[in-house]
Order: C-alpha cells, then sequence, then structure tokens
C-alpha cells in the first residue's frame, strides 16, 4: 500500500526526515511514534504530497506522489494535526463541500455524508456551526472528512491531540473500528492507545526510522523477557541472597514498604521462575502477599529507544 | 469542474459571513453614493458624471481591493485548513482560478447598485444634458473588470506569499498604490520622457477615463489580461513551491 523508499527532506539545512524507508502492507495497522521534532508530521506530510521530498521516492497503492499527486489523493483520506476545518461553516455543508471536492459522484454524496456521519457520530450535529464545537466533535468531523470518499489508507496525525479521558477513549473506539475496515497509519503519543490497536509500530527519532516491529516483540527483543514483583514480610537484607540463589534469577532489587513489608523486583529469562520464588518463600516460611509479572509496555519501549539506552537493528 | 464550482461557491459564501466584508460593502456605497451625489451637483453634463463615478469607484478598489483578497491563502495558511484543501483531489491551478473568481464575483456583486445611481438621475432628472450612452458605460464598467481583475491577483498573490493578513494587504495596498498614483501625476513624476511614457502606460486612471469617454484602447485590454494571467500563474507557482 506504502512503499517509501529513502526519503529524505530538508529544510533550510536541518535535515527533518533522513533517508527513511519503509512499507505498509494492505490492512496493516501502523502506529508511527516517535517525541516532538522526530519527524512524524514532515513524513506524513509527504506520504500524503503535501510537502515535497528532497530525496528519495513514495508510493502509494502504486501510484508515484511526485508523478500521480492527485490520483495518490484519491487513495488517501488525511487528518492533519490539530484537526483544522473551516470555523465558520455548517456540519454538514462542510462535508458537503469537502465531498464536492473529493469528486465524491453527486448521487452518492448524500448517502456518504449520511454513512460518515453516523459512523463518527455525527448526526446530531449537523447543523451546528463547527467554531462552536467542541474540540472532541471538531476532531470527528475532521475524521469524517477523511473518510468521505472511502479511502483505502487513512493517515491519521495525532487523532487523540488535545482531548480528555473521555473523549480520547471514544476516539480511539472510532479508530479501532476503523482499523478493520481500512489500511491506517496514525501518530500518536498516547502509547496505550497504539498498543491496543497497532500491530506493527515505526519508531522514529532525529528523522531516522530507529525500530520497525509488532509492540510484542520490540518488547522480547529490546528489554529481555520478565520482571516479576513479590512483596515479602521480613528484612530485605537477609531475603535477598536466597531470592538470588534461585535457579534463573538474574538481579534481585528491593525496596521497603510499610510494616516491615519489602517489594523485590527480580529479573529474570523464564516467566515461569514465579513457581520457583513462591516454593522458596514456603520453604523458608516467609509471609508473601502479591507475586506477578510486571509486563513492560511500549511506553517503556520508545523511552529506551529515543533514549538510546538500546539501539535495536531495523527491520523493514 | 465541479471542484471549481464548489470551491467558488465557498470562497464566496466566505466572504459574505466575515464581518470584513460587509464593512467594505458599506464603505464603497457609502463613498460611491456621497461621490456621486457631489459630481451631479458640480457638473451639469451626465458624460461628465459617468466619468467620475468609474473615477470614484476606481479609488474605492485601493482599500476594498486588499482587504478582500487578503485572506484568500494567508488565513487558510494561519488556521492550518491550508492543508486539508491541498490534500484533497483537486490541481493548485483549480484553487488559485477559484479563489480570484470568488473574489471577482463579490467585486462585481458590490458594484452592480452603481449603475442604478445613472438610472435614477435619468429618471427623476430628465432634463440632465447629454445622453446617457450604454457603450460609455459598459465601456467604463468592462475597464473597471480588468482592472479589478489585476489587482485581485496580485492581491491573491500577495496572500500566497504569507501567512500575514496585514503584511498580504499592505503589499498589495503598496503596489496597487505605485500603479494608481503612478499615472495620475505622471506629469509631475519625471522629466525624463520614457518613465513619463511608461507611467502613461500603466495609468489605470487614464485608462479608465478614455474608456469611461468611449475609446476604449486594446491595448490595455491586453495589458490587464496578461498581467491577471501572470500574477494567477505566479500564485499557481508559489503554491506549489512551499510545498
Amino acid at each position: 500500500m506504502i512503499k517509501v523508499q529513502n526519503l529524505t527532506k530538508k529544510f533550510s539545512g536541518n535535515t527533518a526526515v533522513d533517508d527513511v524507508s519503509f512499507e505498509v502492507e494492505r490492512g496493516e495497522i501502523i502506529g508511527f511514534l516517535g517525541p516532538n521534532g522526530a519527524g512524524k508530521t514532515t513524513t506524513m506530510r509527504m506520504l500524503t504530497g503535501f510537502l515535497h521530498p528532497t530525496r528519495g521516492s513514495i508510493k502509494i497503492a502504486g501510484y508515484d506522489v511526485m508523478r500521480n499527486p492527485l490520483q495518490v489523493r484519491r487513495h488517501i483520506g488525511y487528518m492533519p494535526e490539530s484537526c483544522p476545518l473551516y470555523a465558520e461553516m455548517r456540519v454538514d455543508e462542510y462535508l458537503r463541500f469537502r465531498a464536492q471536492i473529493k469528486e465524491v459522484p453527486r448521487r452518492d454524496v448524500k448517502t456518504r455524508l449520511g454513512v460518515v456521519k453516523d459512523q463518527c457520530g455525527l448526526t446530531t450535529v449537523g447543523r451546528r456551526i463547527i467554531g462552536q464545537l467542541s474540540k472532541g466533535f471538531r476532531q470527528r468531523v475532521g475524521l469524517a472528512d477523511s473518510l468521505l470518499h472511502d479511502p483505502d489508507l487513512l493517515i491519521l496525525d495525532e487523532p487523540t491531540a488535545g482531548l480528555d479521558p473521555n473523549q480520547i477513549r471514544e476516539v480511539r473506539e472510532l479508530i479501532g473500528w476503523l482499523a478493520e475496515r481500512h489500511t491506517l497509519l496514525l501518530s500518536t503519543h498516547i502509547l496505550p492507545e497504539v498498543e491496543m490497536a497497532c500491530k506493527r509500530v515505526l519508531i522514529i527519532d532525529r528523522g531516522k526510522i530507529v525500530a520497525s516491529d509488532s509492540p510484542k516483540s520490540l518488547q522480547k527483543r529490546l528489554l529481555g523477557d520478565s520482571l516479576i514483583s513479590a512483596d515479602i514480610l521480613g528484612d530485605a537484607s537477609l531475603i535477598t541472597p536466597f531470592l538470588k540463589a534461585v535457579d534463573g534469577v538474574d538481579m534481585v532489587t528491593s525496596e521497603p514498604l510499610e510494616d516491615g513489608w519489602s517489594r523485590f523486583r527480580i529479573d529474570s529469562a523464564s516467566p515461569q521462575i514465579r513457581t520457583q520464588i513462591f516454593e522458596c518463600a514456603v520453604s523458608n516460611g516467609w509471609k508473601l502477599r502479591e507475586l506477578h509479572m510486571e509486563s513492560r509496555s511500549l511506553e517503556d519501549i520508545f523511552v529506551a529507544i529515543t533514549r538510546g539506552d538500546v539501539t535495536p537493528e531495523v527491520k523493514s | 469542474m465541479r471542484s471549481f464550482l464548489s470551491l467558488w461557491r465557498r470562497e464566496f459564501a466566505a466572504l459574505f459571513l466575515s464581518p470584513i466584508a460587509y464593512v467594505m460593502l458599506m464603505f464603497f456605497l457609502l463613498v460611491t453614493g456621497c461621490g456621486f451625489y457631489w459630481l451631479v451637483k458640480e457638473n451639469q453634463e451626465l458624460t461628465h458624471s459617468i466619468q467620475g463615478l468609474m473615477v470614484v469607484i476606481w479609488s474605492c478598489m485601493l482599500i476594498v481591493l486588499p482587504i478582500l483578497t487578503m485572506r484568500t491563502f494567508a488565513e487558510e495558511r494561519k488556521n492550518g485548513t491550508f492543508e486539508t484543501l491541498m490534500t484533497a483531489p483537486i490541481c493548485d491551478t483549480t484553487v488559485v482560478a477559484a479563489k480570484f473568481a470568488g473574489v471577482l464575483s463579490f467585486f462585481l456583486l458590490m458594484c452592480a447598485p452603481t449603475p442604478l445611481y445613472l438610472l435614477i438621475i435619468r429618471w427623476i432628472a430628465p432634463e440632465t444634458i447629454g445622453v446617457l450612452d450604454a457603450g460609455t458605460v459598459l465601456g467604463g464598467y468592462l475597464m473597471i473588470g480588468l482592472i479589478a481583475s489585476t489587482f485581485i491577483a496580485l492581491g491573491i498573490l500577495n496572500s500566497a506569499l504569507t501567512s500575514n493578513q496585514i503584511i498580504a494587504a499592505i503589499s498589495t495596498f503598496a503596489v496597487m498604490s505605485i500603479l494608481f498614483f503612478g499615472g495620475l501625476f505622471e506629469p509631475h513624476l519625471s522629466k525624463t520622457p520614457l518613465v513619463r511614457e511608461v507611467g502613461g502606460y500603466l495609468s489605470s486612471a487614464l485608462h479608465l477615463m478614455e474608456s469611461a469617454r468611449g475609446v476604449f484602447d486594446t491595448r490595455s485590454l491586453v495589458f490587464y489580461l496578461s498581467t491577471t494571467f501572470f500574477f494567477l500563474f505566479a500564485t499557481t507557482k508559489a503554491v506549489s513551491t512551499r510545498r
């Protein structure tokens, strides 16, 4: 669906995107992550043909973005960051205008408008002026706009930026629903969102793609397997040597809790180590009130990669 | 074609939704109305009043056109809607042409009531000297349309070059002033014959006076059409090179 090769964009001597290559298959859901200023928006703008690349080529649905910009734009539904809209127009009026300039056939405009308004929960606000809508609703209008011509590929630049938690949840549900029908490339700062929806993440940092894999295998590859947390009653300095002696334990750290309890964090290659730890507690007569495996989130991966703690091999 | 019409309709409607357009409409009608009243009072001949009216409309353009055109691209750039507009499947030329057509039609609509002044004066004072010649009136309005096209195209170009509406308006005003006054004060402009001749060629005031007298010079027609196309072409380039 998307084929990007050696994409570079320079702004007056400053390289925003540096020799980036990646591919996206039809039907994939890709999370595009990276710190602010890493080049996410620039890359997305080049994909939509809004910015011209300094070097490199982009093919979308088989069309070259530079040679067939109009064909490419017919296949893309794009929602820019901060979702700009004509504030003085009414929702219906705006969507009808967008449908017309997106070449939705005249006889289909009414049905498409109905469909996207239904999908995005806009049926009750059709007559409202966009400028008077809440941010959540405006975001939905932007999404509805990007869906009007039923594009194969949806590119959403921070669709949940600036929304409150309820609105984020709503938009996220909507995105999950869209993901079943379209190829989706979305950038965001809210990592649980990506973790839930995306099959693959692309992490970009300082203009370069630093990771491209599923959140699960990134986790496995970059952060080792498991971190086990155990709350045991007793003095940490006495307990730690016993825990370290358990077969398979790599490292043990501890912190004191209230009422004489201590929390131990145990690094191990195998998540099965929990049974041995339980047996160790039982044989020593310790009181154990909690034992669980902490899952490392995409957030940890993101921080680790973009801070340069780990350098993953890029697989594209 | 359909995208052009939708874009044009939006441009045209957007002007009616901004308070500044109403201020401009009021300013324009007030100035042309008062101007015409004064012209009729001072002149006995209707032909002079027609010429005078053209000049009044022409002077209004200096204020009205920079204000109407300043928002075309600058506002879209500032609000970010430029991005949604330019990622829709429409080519840059269509966008520029639609914006141009939107402002031009608004300006022509603004001018639409002014021929009524002439009809009214004929009706209430049949004794005024001179004939109301359709040719001179049409010639005058055609020239106004041509001059407006050039300056609207210039205004849109300036708007495409900046995201600040004030800068767009002021630079349009500055270039327009040169063409307006350069020609008007042509005899005082310079002693060099070449400068005076060029000033005379560029003077929209002189073009307008001539056409309102019934003389239609094809040189000015060519001049306005070619500059309009040049400015619109430059705007298209400005839009696509800023990608």
